[in-house]
């Protein structure tokens, strides 16, 4: 028969994803399996003079039970004729046979046309493991192909399998084959039987890899372990920081070109602001997180091949349990602290999805690092003189983000979120040199599901949210015009700007929310800096910059730090007191003020609800910190 | 005389490199199902390779990670060694 679609199938790290990779090269993309948030990688590759769809199926080890996968699987392979694949492909792993042959055992029930690529046969006969790769196929009645995808051995071969593949009527079931409904240790039971048959000299012993023994103690070591981790985690960091600030400056400087030269083309008006700030802006503001997604994937992709993660997620559990959140959860956070976007993605490392829910509520605690400027901004103004307590005040910030990360959830484990994290079973993969190619192509996969998804969402929400930033349109006032007249052109332009800052829609929402925030100590131009900051905290840092006659550069310069410091209310009383400059510094470490990040969520959760409660939670839970602190020192004196 | 049979024990009370042969859970189903997909169904053998915080077995070519409180509910008949 000539297969149009072919699926893969297989246990975790049998080397599938490599497979696909081999089998698809980039001409993948990833989307969800319908109706779920479970990631589904579709490929398409050449066999024969035809070209095959190729769907990459989660891993899996049975495909009983009622986790999220091999429910996925079984609908798949339980579908409408028109949309089950014409073959699958299962991947087994020749040095660990039983238990892959447990789930082709389950799979062959199905009574679909399968085909079995044996991979990592190298690895087999390095360990003694000699099969008789033709009695294997003769004792499951399929194909049988042996390779190492990892470095393109049998692929062809399997091409050729996939091409002359039985027609349904020729195909036999193993006579011994226990029932569909079979329990697992019958599919066992005739796995042994197989694999009896298949070894010439009788199934191999399995004799413990003192090499692995050695590095799993140190790697699993409550101590040991725990500094091997803050070790790789620091590096990782390093290097994300290090490196993804290079495109993603390029990235700023390229879209700040393409909108200098729509600038000089195009006539002033409604319609180039709209291009220049509103979807050029929209899109720099959504492509410039790209370089530390795709890196952060890239270092994942790589830490997860070479078998680390697994014996991590270990080393973490012991402490992050204690919180209602799992050992797995310490990609994630630790990521958030660059930025939330790709730690609320990188939460599809963990199985369970109420712990994956509850990491993705609490990571965007962690202080990012669009949180720097505004932590700078605050903690200068709080210690002007003091850069000693400013240091420490700074440090505080990323304290008190992480204490509230853990505190909340603490508290979702036992209100919205009951339960404990899922006790951790996970099988401890052999340790391997990872696959460059894998990485690259996990982070080109998740580079474009992102652009593609909440991409989409956070460039129309920018232009929104310019929209209402920029309009309606301030005329200039007497004051500016005589400016002009005088040929004060720079000044004439920075009190414009403040007028049309004020008198936007944003700082209008300011000014009659201002009654809101007064009990926090907040004017209506602080105000303003919350509203407008609310598409991403950084912009609080321009716009207060702006309303005091600065750009709106992002690190003001040392002028316009003065002229914040001493920005004064309509009553002629300073806008930051150390109580209001301490209060707006607490908010910001606790409050959402991301609007990508809300959408990613939307996303990965699948739920708009789950957004609009970690709005409203973090949102409230700032309030009221804010307000704590700002009543908590007037009362002992500090105005 | 011959001697008592052995009676099953939890994992955290095996002996590291001790062969085991696998005898039951008081875990909930689902963990149970994890379990048993992994490799450790009902009578198979394992190896203990590391007790703790996290419990290290394994199971044919597998090596499972576990956590003292899935370790402790899971028990064992130990074997003697040389079988």
């Amino acid at each position: 028969m000539t297969a149009s679609s072919v699926a893969l199938l297989g246990n975790p790290n049998t080397g599938k994803t490599t497979l696909f990779n081999r089998l698809c090269g980039a001409r993948a993309k990833t989307s969800n399996f319908p109706g779920t948030t479970t990631a589904m990688r579709l490929g398409r590759t050449v066999i024969g003079d035809r070209a095959v769809d190729v769907i990459d199926l989660p891993g899996l080890y049975s495909l009983g039970g009622q986790s999220p996968e091999s429910t996925i699987v079984r609908d798949v392979l339980r579908g409408p004729e028109s949309q089950r694949p014409d073959v699958v492909i299962a991947i087994v792993d020749a040095a660990n046979l039983v238990r892959n042959l447990v789930l082709v055992g389950e799979l062959l029930t199905y009574d679909e046309p399968v085909v079995v690529a044996l991979n990592m046969v190298d690895l087999a006969e390095r360990l003694g493991q000699r099969l008789d790769v033709g009695a294997l196929s003769r004792r499951l009645g399929v194909p049988v192909v042996p390779m190492v995808a990892s470095k393109g051995i049998g692929i062809d071969r399997l091409r050729d399998a996939l091409a002359s593949v039985p027609e349904p009527a020729a195909r036999v079931r193993p006579a011994d084959l226990p029932a569909a409904e079979a329990s697992i240790e019958d599919i066992t039971t005739w796995a042994d039987r197989v694999l009896a048959d298949v070894y010439p000299g009788g199934a191999p012993a399995v004799a413990l890899d003192a090499r692995t023994e050695r590095v799993d103690s140190v790697l699993t070591h409550p101590v040991a372990g725990t500094l091997v981790f803050l070790g790789v985690m620091g590096a990782l960091f390093w290097t994300l920081f290090a490196l993804a600030t290079v495109p993603m400056d390029l990235i700023d400087l390229t879209f700040a070109s393409l909108g200098s030269a729509v600038s000089a083309v195009m006539p002033e008006g409604p319609l180039r602001d709209l291009l220049i700030d509103g979807v050029i802006g929209g899109i720099a503001g959504t492509v410039v997180f790209l370089p530390q997604i795709c890196l952060l994937f890239f270092m994942i992709s790589l830490l997860e091949d070479t078998g680390y993660l697994a014996r991590a997620a270990f080393v973490n559990d012991r402490i992050f349990r204690r919180f209602g959140l799992p050992g797995h959860a310490f990609v994630p956070l630790l990521t958030a602290h660059a930025c939330a976007l790709p730690a609320i993605m990188s939460t599809r490392l963990i199985p369970d999805s109420r712990d994956r829910l509850a990491t993705i509520l609490v990571a965007p605690f962690m202080s990012c690092s669009a949180r720097l400027p505004v932590y700078v901004l605050l903690t200068t103004l709080l210690f002007a003189d003091q850069p000693a307590m400013a240091g420490l005040a700074f440090a505080g910030c990323y304290l008190l983000g992480s204490a509230a990360a853990f505190f909340s959830a603490w508290l979702f484990s036992r209100t919205g979120l009951p339960g404990r994290p899922r006790q951790m079973v996970m099988e401890l993969p052999t340790y391997k040199v990872p696959s460059m190619t894998n990485a690259l192509m996990t982070a080109r996969d998740q580079g474009l599901a992102f652009l593609q998804t909440a991409g989409t969402v956070i460039v129309a929400i920018c232009i929104v949210m310019w929209w209402l930033s920029a309009y309606p349109k301030v005329e200039p006032s007497a004051e500016i015009t005589v400016m002009r007249t005088q040929g004060l052109e720079v000044e004439a332009d920075l009190l414009q700007g403040k007028a049309e800052q004020s008198g936007s829609f944003a700082g209008q929402i300011g000014r009659t929310l201002q009654p809101v925030f007064a009990p926090l100590g907040y004017d209506w131009q602080l105000t303003v800096g919350v509203m407008t900051s609310f598409l991403a905290r950084e912009v609080f840092v321009s716009t207060m910059s702006v309303l005091v006659g600065g750009g709106a550069e992002a690190e003001p310069d040392e002028g316009v730090m003065q002229r914040i410091r001493t920005m004064t209310r309509d009553d002629g009383t300073p806008v930051f007191t150390p109580a209001t400059a301490a209060s707006a510094l607490v908010f910001f470490v606790l409050a959402m003020q991301c609007l990508p990040t809300l959408a990613v969520t939307r996303k990965e959760t699948g739920r708009i609800k789950y957004a609009a409660i970690q709005l409203a939670y973090m949102s409230g839970l700032a309030y009221v910190a804010a307000l704590v602190v700002y009543q908590g020192l007037r009362a002992v004196g500090v105005s | 005389m011959t001697p008592a049979p052995p009676k099953p024990v939890s994992l955290q009370d095996l002996e590291v490199g001790t062969l085991a042969r696998f005898h039951a859970t008081d875990l909930d189903p689902e963990a149970c199902h994890q379990l048993r997909s992994l490799g450790l169904t009902s009578e198979c053998q394992l190896r203990l390779c590391k007790k703790g915080e996290p419990c290290i077995v394994q199971v044919r070519s597998t090596r499972i990670g576990l956590s003292n409180a899935v370790a402790r509910r899971i028990f064992v008949m130990p074997l003697i060694p040389s079988v």
